[in-house]
């Protein structure tokens, strides 16, 4: 394991390039030490937030560390995190902390005795059984939230995937491949309409690639990044890392490929935005369009 | 000026190269995809140190020339390779970088975290933070209660005996103190990704 220490002063640039190049190897070729690593800036970043760095190391981190956009937006996240109030924690409602008034005369005593004891057997139960439904309840919270960091991881590794067959391929040679593909030129800020004017997508009833070619008015940053949702807000998909192309007759435009499973009649929204040169996504355009069957 | 590996960028993989690569990593293609993620992530972290714009552009370059070395040499671990085209890339890019460094230093513009504000810079500042807040806000009910009870378990307000108290928590759930980390960096991970996806999804001014 390597020393805390030694991870910070490598995160913050302080390690000569012997010492360097050998924590570097470290986490190449050993994932536990990966993991360290990753732990080790969040902590960095944690520590700098609440204010327990050294005026050495908070001058390192300000000029050094934060001059990724990576790190910036990490930083960012446990800045607000610090600042924001808690975030009410929901108590389940405990309901056999309500008083209970018991009020008799001396002689009711043993029969008050009775129903204790009856109580106190039925509540014994009930708190086994909240308790197996409180463990229950866990267990399938944690297999949910599984699911849903798989789901998003594969989505990630999906949203690299795609952006790997855009590079290598290009809009045209998609369009040329086996799989059916069903392209549709984009511009921005179209209305939605059914006469005329509006953008449709025909959904085909077997599996196909749907190529959506949004126009670019200007090419101007060097990759752009799709958010991809429907009128209501739910997100589809959002893609990275993405370059223009040229099309003979349109010009510009980012293509994006999809498989047509992923979409439903009812109308879309694609959010186009560039990458600027200090990592930040600039909004440029939306485009709406409708799928019908 | 747009910034880049120096323009000595050589040939990209081809298709049957990188499917080579993914090969290499893990027989099985989703898992090796999931290598290559990781492998990528590493590559990025490497190079951010020094070079915090191009991090991500010089990361795929090794991999394209991992890819292309794959076809043509006899690798037996390719994460130690991957280290080896890494460092010998960094090299190359830091030797064209000191010309460019020297020319760039009188124009540099440094984004110190702790500017002097004047009153519209802190409205400004003021409006980007409500933002970032509701961002943190609606990504931290996305969690169940449970999860948002644990980190706020994990991350008191009062930061006082961190470790002693974390510790005690990972008793109290009966579970090792590593266990515990593990799985907070795990929902810190999606917090941070729901923060990003939301920051970057708001039309500007709102």
């Amino acid at each position: 394991m390597e020393n805390r220490d030694t991870l910070m002063r490598y995160i913050l640039g302080d390690l000569d390039q012997g010492e360097r190049e050998r924590v570097e190897r470290r986490y190449f070729v050993n994932d536990e030490a990966w993991a360290e690593l990753q732990a080790a800036e969040t902590d960095l970043i944690d520590s700098y937030v609440r204010g327990e760095l050294s005026q050495k190391q908070r001058e390192q981190f300000e000029k050094y560390f934060l001059a990724s956009p990576r790190r910036r937006q990490r930083f960012e996240f446990a800045r607000t995190k610090m600042a924001a109030a808690s975030v009410p924690v929901e108590e389940p409602h405990r309901w056999w902390k309500m008083p209970m008034a018991f009020a008799g005369p001396y002689r009711m005593q043993v029969a008050v005795g009775i129903v204790i004891l009856l109580a106190g057997i039925a509540v014994v139960t009930l708190i086994q059984d909240l308790r197996l439904r409180g463990q229950l309840s866990k267990m399938q919270a944690a297999e949910r939230t599984r699911e849903r960091q798989k789901d998003e991881r594969q989505q990630g590794i999906a949203n690299r995937k795609e952006a790997r067959d855009l590079r290598d391929h290009g809009p045209a040679e998609l369009l040329s491949q086996r799989l059916p593909t069903i392209s549709l030129l984009l511009t921005p800020g179209q209305l939605r309409s059914s006469e005329g004017g509006s953008q449709l997508l025909p959904i085909c009833t077997v599996p196909c690639t749907v190529l959506l070619l949004l126009k670019l008015e200007e090419d101007r940053f060097s990759s752009y990044e799709v958010l991809l949702r429907t009128v209501e807000g739910k997100e589809n998909r959002r893609l990275a890392g993405l370059k223009s192309s040229q099309l003979p007759a349109a010009g510009p435009v980012v293509a994006v490929d999809l498989p047509s499973k992923l979409f439903r009649r009812g109308d879309y929204i694609a959010t186009l935005s560039g990458n600027t040169s200090d990592g930040k996504a600039e909004v440029i355009d939306s485009f709406t369009f409708t799928v019908v069957r | 000026m747009r910034e880049g590996t120096g323009g000595r960028r050589k040939r990209k993989a081809t298709a049957e190269e990188f499917r080579l690569l993914l090969k290499r990593l893990d027989p099985l293609e989703d898992r090796a995809w999931e290598i290559h993620d990781a492998l990528r992530r590493k590559l990025i972290w490497f190079f951010e140190s020094e070079f915090p714009l191009q991090a991500e552009e010089l990361a795929e370059e090794a991999l394209d020339r991992i890819a292309r070395k794959l076809n043509s040499s006899e690798i037996r671990d390719v994460a130690e390779f991957a280290f080896g085209v890494a460092r010998n890339l960094r090299r190359e890019t830091s030797r064209h970088a000191l010309i460019a460094a020297r020319l760039a230093a009188s124009g540099a513009i440094s984004d110190s975290v702790q500017s002097g504000e004047n009153p519209e810079q802190a409205a400004i500042s003021r409006i980007d933070f409500d933002r970032k807040l509701a961002c943190l806000k609606k990504c931290l009910l996305r969690l169940d209660a449970e999860e948002r009870r644990l980190l706020s378990l994990y991350y008191p307000d009062d930061g006082s005996n961190l470790e002693e108290r974390r510790e005690a928590l990972a008793r109290e759930l009966k579970i090792s103190l590593g266990t515990l980390r593990t799985r907070i960096a795990r929902l810190r991970e999606q917090l941070e990704k729901c923060f990003e996806n939301c920051e970057a999804s708001r039309p500007p001014g709102s």
